[in-house]
């Protein structure tokens, strides 16, 4: 019984950080590091992360522009929680891919979300991989040092030592050493259940031992022990509701908007967008979300504010309509449109009757530093005494 | 005559715990806090004002005659005969309207708004609301003297301390419309007018509700007497004579709370 014991306390006194690497086959090994990165970036929330919306899945110039990306910048590794270390070799491989968490909003616990149960297959998991890239160690400038996780990782990302930027596009786009995958997936394709606004996931890690091949049935991985990061993207195309109305008072110089719209949602902006009105002409009836020659616009929180104030030029016809814009800077519906004339009025000051005011501080100023001056001497005098006294 | 020194003589010596005030340190410095309903003058402009900040139809308590708050600090000089010495008072006051604009013809007949003259204002039915807010804000800033006549609360059990003070007022003023600086001939629609000020009041004196709680604060806190008062303001606040100051004059009660400390 004595050996068992021995065993038992030999076991349990072993750190985590000491445990042996284990290759595992078609996967990431077993580091020394032992614990993933908690580095988190959240495009629903963060503003670093500019997440998919309606206008930019129309933009059907994906090969060069930006249009149909999803480009997520990772904050520098100082602020990740805990660095890691771990010995790289020249067949290394960073391997990034990008599961789909459906319909449901994801929260900053979403690192479970990168693993998959071990034996599963990529398209079988609770995430569904959609998109993988595999970047070999070979092509990073420091082949056979020691390698430092996360620092290092932005190094050979972008051969700098500022944030990690991994633009997502199709998922995967030509970016810098990332080559275009062999899985890709439309991320703005709704037609497949109608859904309108869909979370995913980006997640990355090392493979030290370079296991070659895609990430396989057999890969094992494990976010307890192995190094690993992620990022929460969304691609929304859902509009917000729609503006049903709006009135519009001419004031000096501004126009006052007071919309209306029931199914506003928090986090909602109204977008008032004002042109002048061309001489004689009716309002027109173009949609508010495609108006061009917009002279001003205005926004406000849908919630907390229900007027919204646009500058404008006093004595100019203007036609404007407001409509809604979400977080992710999708635009409704907007109202119908509404004119107003912007004019001069007379306030108590502006309209005074002439030649009887006058303005400013000088002529008045004269004897209140007298009196400062006589009370400042009344005290001296008083202090003076006092300290006679005593 | 023998009745009042009787009734004089009861009344100071009924309450030996405040009868022994004559034997306590007399407060320093005080402080009070003070505010009540307040419309100036305006003088030969009165209708002027009226038409953007009266209201005909709003007879709500504090809607043609706007709070007039106040701050004030005592220091008192001479101790032995009341309490003496300058004062220094800042407050704050403000009311709203609305803008007003007038149709005029244009060369097609068509009525088109705008700013109108000061006739057009002043002729009720011809000006109409623009819809835009306006106001105008006053901050006054007071020096002068203060004496209280405590030796009633002193002497006597009557916790009762008249007062009277005046000074010079400087009353600055600022004209806004729709939030921004409103204009006057292209400047900035603010300035001064400089008068004075008198003011009679009567103070109660609180001590008299927690004689216990009074000693042990005048003791800890050095707070030596706390009242709740009333007094009457007059104001001619004119720039004494120059017509092209705006006239502040006017009256009012206000009502407050005073804190003395030694």
């Amino acid at each position: 019984m004595r050996w068992l014991f021995v065993a038992v306390l030999t076991l349990a006194a072993v750190p985590a950080a000491a445990q042996l690497p284990i290759r595992s086959v078609g996967g990431f090994m077993n580091p020394v590091v032992n614990r993933p990165i908690s580095t988190t970036v959240n495009c629903n929330t963060g503003s670093n992360c500019h997440p998919l919306n309606a206008a930019q899945c129309s933009d059907t110039s994906t090969d060069t522009g930006l249009g149909r990306t999803v480009q997520i910048t990772i904050p520098p590794p100082s602020s990740w929680a805990g660095l890691q270390n771990a010995f790289v070799s020249s067949i290394a491989q960073l391997i990034v891919w990008v599961q789909k968490a459906g319909t449901a909003p994801i929260t900053d616990t979403a690192l479970p979300s990168c693993s998959l149960p071990p034996g599963a297959a990529p398209s079988s998991p609770t995430y569904p991989i959609v998109a993988n890239q595999t970047l070999i160690v070979a092509q990073w400038p420091f082949v056979g040092n020691s390698f430092t996780f996360p620092d290092d990782l932005n190094n050979g990302l972008l051969g700098t030592t500022g944030n990690l930027s991994i633009t997502v596009g199709d998922f995967m786009k030509a970016t810098g050493k990332l080559a275009t995958g062999t899985q890709v997936t439309n991320a703005c394709d709704t037609a497949a259940g109608g859904v309108n606004i869909t979370y995913y996931v980006l997640c990355f890690g090392i493979d030290s031992y370079g296991n070659t091949g895609q990430i396989g049935a057999d890969q094992g991985i494990d976010p307890l022990r192995e190094p690993t990061g992620w990022a929460i993207f969304t691609v929304d195309t859902q509009p917000p509701a729609a503006v049903t109305g709006a009135t519009a008072d001419a004031l000096i110089g501004r126009i006052s908007v007071k919309p209306v719209s029931a199914g506003k949602l928090a986090g909602d902006r109204w977008n008032v967008k004002i042109r002048p009105l061309a001489a004689g002409a009716a309002n027109s009836t173009d949609p508010c979300n495609t108006w061009t020659g917009v002279e001003a616009t205005a926004t406000a929180d849908a919630i907390s504010d229900d007027t919204v104030t646009v500058e404008a030029k006093n004595g100019v016809a203007y036609e404007g309509c407001v409509d809604l814009i979400d977080e992710v800077g999708n635009e409704g519906t907007g109202s119908a449109h509404f004119a107003a004339t912007p004019f001069d009025q007379c306030d108590f000051a502006s309209c005074y009757p002439p030649n009887e005011l006058d303005t400013g501080f000088c002529a008045a100023v004269a004897p209140v530093p007298m009196a400062a001056t006589v009370l400042v001497l009344l005290l001296r005098r008083r202090r003076h005494r006092d300290g006679g006294r005593s | 005559m023998i009745r009042v020194v009787a009734l004089a003589t009861v009344l100071a010596s009924a309450t030996p715990a405040l009868a022994a005030d004559r034997d306590e340190a007399q407060p320093i410095w005080g402080i009070s806090f003070r505010t009540g309903p307040y419309k100036p003058g305006m003088g030969s402009n009165a209708r002027y004002y009226n038409a953007y900040y009266a209201s005909p139809t709003d007879q709500s308590l504090f809607k043609n005659h706007p709070l007039l708050t106040e701050v004030e600090i005592d220091y008192y000089i001479l101790r032995e005969f009341g309490l003496l010495g300058p004062m220094v008072e800042i407050g704050f006051w403000g009311v709203s309207g609305e803008t007003r604009y007038c149709n005029h013809a244009d060369a097609s007949g068509n009525d088109v708004p705008g700013p109108c003259s000061t006739a057009e204002i002043l002729t009720p039915g011809v000006s109409l609301p623009g819809g835009d807010s306006t106001k105008l804000s006053a901050y006054p800033i007071t020096l002068g003297a203060i004496y209280k006549l405590d030796l009633i609360k002193r002497y006597t059990v009557i916790p009762l301390v008249p007062y009277a003070k005046g000074g010079l007022t400087w009353f600055t003023w600022r004209n806004t419309v729709g939030g921004k600086i409103s204009h006057h001939n292209g400047d900035p629609a603010e300035g001064a007018t400089l008068g004075a000020r008198a003011t009679v009041g009567l103070a109660l004196n609180l001590d008299f509700l927690e004689p216990g709680t009074a000693s042990r604060a005048r003791l800890s806190t050095g707070i030596a007497d706390s009242y709740l008062f009333g007094e009457m303001s007059f104001l001619w606040i004119d720039g004494f004579g120059d017509k092209k100051r705006l006239d502040f004059s006017g009256q009012t009660v206000q009502v407050g709370f005073a804190v003395d400390f030694l």
